[in-house]
């Protein structure tokens, strides 16, 4: 690992010692890359595979080759790397070394070796489609009509793409942090921190060395930016890793991709969805994946409820309340504000053919219970498992057969099934207690696809490339399971997608399982 | 015994390598030649009529509107099929160009097909990002994008041999059919705008 480092090392100081190409060029070249944009603000014209006319950002460089340059796979066509520290070095075909279960038993293709590019070779290969040696490149690379100043700007620019030396990890240590806001749930703060801190000290990461930071953030919101910015400067990381939230993580998304810094998997009841997020990562965003499921859930139920009443009681579920009402129509659904001092009030008038949606924390339902022991006796009552998980309220009887909660969770049996298969020997492996069996669950799984990740990235560190090998991680796999059903693809950035409805069931109702359809926004 | 398996063995073996040589240098030595033109490489595709069932799934397009494929297929136009997802990096960028191109060269004669592009990734792909993405390549109201829950896409995906497990493992693939009936054109390969209005020709008559 530490030959790879230092060999790494050794590229970007020879990288380094050419002629440093001005700033104005770079962003040229930058625009070229990942906009398709020319230096005189055209868009950039190319032909592609099938004579298909690609213009501005359908062409842009970054679509196929990533913002990484590191390239992409899709079914039988390989995009090739173009980044800086492989375009321009000689490549090799990849023999193995020794017999052995990475042996290949047939030849390497000739197209896996070429000579370096160079200036001139690469504005060849954009233009006519052709490699240094002559060969002709895959049919979808799109032919460019690129100027002499935009082939010299994209060459600028793909020299220092991905060539810079990556925070966080010197001396053969991957320095990484986990966040802890000043809002999260105490227990949720701990489980993160004690199974993190348990996993960086195990050795996990196939002999890498890991130093884990854990960032506490203190007093209100508006004052998080900067001890995160305090903490960064004092000790940068790698990456930020699962993490502990609650309804305010805005600071945090801000801070993360303001620093190019990867921010992987955290626990958050409500996370900020912002469009042009690219270093925040999410298994779910919490609470609006729950509103939009049940927008549809409700939008298609038939007969029709005569009315749905939602009430809220903190801003997590003003946020989800909001969504919902926006989903539906806000004609459609009422939204109340649940109070302690008279738990039941808000739903006194309620009438048998209503529906009410529960955007409440455990003790507050555990209240509305307490004041309407016998249930409520409408339609249906849902609750967001987000905000109030089934197995951490303990509902009576009446409430427990009539409640249902909308989850982006899975059925704990499943949990359990596949739990055999990851995540109950690496408790064991790590002498972890699974007590919180379902917290532990996600942080597992933020370090699971972490891992997996950084070894499909083959010593190539650049953080851009961490998110977009994300992208293309099996969730499917065990250490998913927590999930109802996980998945990522180019540019996506909440793996949770859908969800069904939980409740309980059997004798007694003491068995949480799936009761209804599968949901999705 | 021993001496004919070994032999067969070899053969076998030198068979995989030619045959592994062959598909390497095969493309390279075809444009070779045409190396210093800057047009783009023509891709390779393969035209074959098979027999497919199309199921009677229900999908749900980019207005939200649920349909059953299997009647909205045969609402008496030719139908051009392929399978996307919104957001596929190479390949489906490509493919959705060039159902945009076949659109523009059928021109007023556009509205008498439907054209069809099925969501691999129906999870992400929903109905708004569905219509965002055809309003992005202008698709025109004769081309419908369809999603609905992941067994339903995969239902659609096996019924045409096109569901390769995952979708970053998709490979190109247009499908064309008449009017009614269960006989379809298959393209494998990226199909150009005139290679793909060729095809529909043949079957519209």
């Amino acid at each position: 690992m530490r030959l790879v480092i230092a060999l790494f090392a050794l590229l970007l100081a020879a990288t380094c010692l050419r002629a440093q190409p001005d700033d104005g060029m770079l962003e040229q070249g930058r625009r070229i890359y990942q906009q398709g944009i020319t230096i005189d603000g055209r868009p950039l014209g190319a032909t592609s595979a099938g004579g298909a006319r690609l213009g501005g950002q359908q062409a842009a460089c970054m679509s196929c080759h990533r913002r990484s340059g590191m390239g992409s796979r899709e079914g039988s066509v390989t995009v090739s790397p173009v980044a800086g520290p492989v375009l321009y070095t000689k490549r090799e075909a990849y023999w193995p070394k020794r017999p052995g279960r990475e042996a290949q038993h047939v030849a390497p293709l000739r197209q896996d070796s070429r000579d370096a590019y160079d200036d001139a070779s690469l504005a060849r290969a954009v233009r006519e489609g052709v490699d240094p040696n002559g060969r002709q490149l895959d049919a979808l690379m799109p032919r460019y009509e690129l100027g002499d100043a935009d082939a010299k700007a994209l060459n600028a620019y793909l020299r220092g793409l991905s060539a810079s030396r990556v925070p966080g990890l010197e001396g053969g240590i991957l320095h990484l942090a986990t966040i802890v806001t000043a809002d999260a749930d105490p227990l949720r703060a701990k489980v993160v921190t004690d199974t993190l801190t348990t996993w960086s000290r195990s050795g996990a990461l196939g002999g890498i060395a890991l130093d884990l930071q854990v960032w506490k953030l203190e007093g209100p919101a508006n004052g998080w930016e900067r001890q995160l910015r305090d903490h960064h400067a004092h000790r940068p990381v790698y990456a930020v890793i699962s993490g502990a939230g609650r309804s305010q993580w805005a600071p945090v998304r801000n801070f993360c991709e303001q620093l190019a810094l990867p921010c992987l998997f955290p626990i958050v009841d409500l996370a900020p969805n912002d469009a042009a997020d690219f270093y925040t990562l999410y298994f779910s965003r919490g609470v609006p994946l729950e509103a939009h499921m049940l927008a549809r859930y409700l939008d298609e139920l038939a007969p029709r409820p005569a009315r749905v009443v939602q009430l809220v009681a903190d801003d997590a579920g003003e946020a989800a309340a909001r969504l919902l009402a926006a989903d539906l129509g806000s004609a459609a659904i009422e939204t109340r504000v649940w109070h302690a001092g008279s738990p039941a009030r808000a739903v006194k008038d309620m009438k048998p053919d209503d529906v009410l949606v529960a955007w409440l924390r455990p003790e507050q339902l555990l209240r509305l219970a307490e004041a309407r022991p016998q249930g409520l006796g409408v339609a249906q009552v849902l609750i967001s498992a987000q905000l109030a998980p089934p197995e951490k309220t303990a509902l009576p009887l009446a409430w427990r057969r009539e409640a249902r909660w909308v989850s982006a969770r899975s059925d704990p049996r499943r949990v359990q099934g596949k739990g055999v298969l990851g995540l109950v020997p690496w408790a064991s492996h790590m002498k972890l207690s699974l007590s919180e069996e379902a917290l532990t669950a996600e942080v597992y799984a933020a370090t699971y696809f972490f891992g997996d990740a950084l070894a499909r990235m083959r010593g190539h560190w650049n953080r851009e490339f961490l998110l977009e090998t994300l992208e293309s991680a099996h969730y499917a796999r065990p250490a998913g399971s927590a999930f109802f059903s996980l998945s990522l693809g180019p540019g996506q950035r909440e793996a949770a997608k859908a969800g069904h409805l939980l409740g309980f069931d059997g004798p007694d109702y003491v068995q949480l399982t799936t009761v209804g359809p599968r949901l999705a926004p | 015994m021993g001496r004919r398996r070994l032999v067969g063995g070899l053969a076998a073996f030198a068979g995989v390598g030619v045959w592994r040589l062959a598909a390497a240098a095969g493309p390279s030595n075809v444009h070779d030649h045409s190396a210093h033109m800057a047009a783009a490489a023509p891709a390779e595709v393969k035209q074959r009529t098979l027999t497919y069932q199309v199921p009677a799934v229900t999908l749900v397009d980019q207005r939200g509107r649920r349909v059953v494929l299997s009647t909205a297929l045969d609402d008496g136009r030719p139908v051009i099929l392929n399978f996307i997802f919104t957001s596929c990096a190479a390949i489906c960028p490509v493919m959705t160009r060039i159902f945009a191109q076949a659109q523009a060269k059928l021109a007023g004669e556009a509205n008498k097909v439907h054209m069809v592009s099925i969501s691999i990734d129906p999870e992400h792909d929903t109905p708004a990002r569905l219509l965002a993405y055809s309003q992005e390549h202008q698709a025109g109201a004769q081309w419908s994008f369809y999603t609905g829950s992941s067994d339903a896409s995969i239902a659609v995906q096996r019924a045409f041999d096109a569901y390769r497990g995952e979708k970053m493992n998709h490979t190109p693939l247009t499908l064309l059919r008449g009017p009614r009936g269960s006989t379809w054109v298959r393209l494998d390969g990226l199909a150009s705008p005139d290679g793909i209005i060729a095809a529909y020709r043949a079957i519209a008559g």
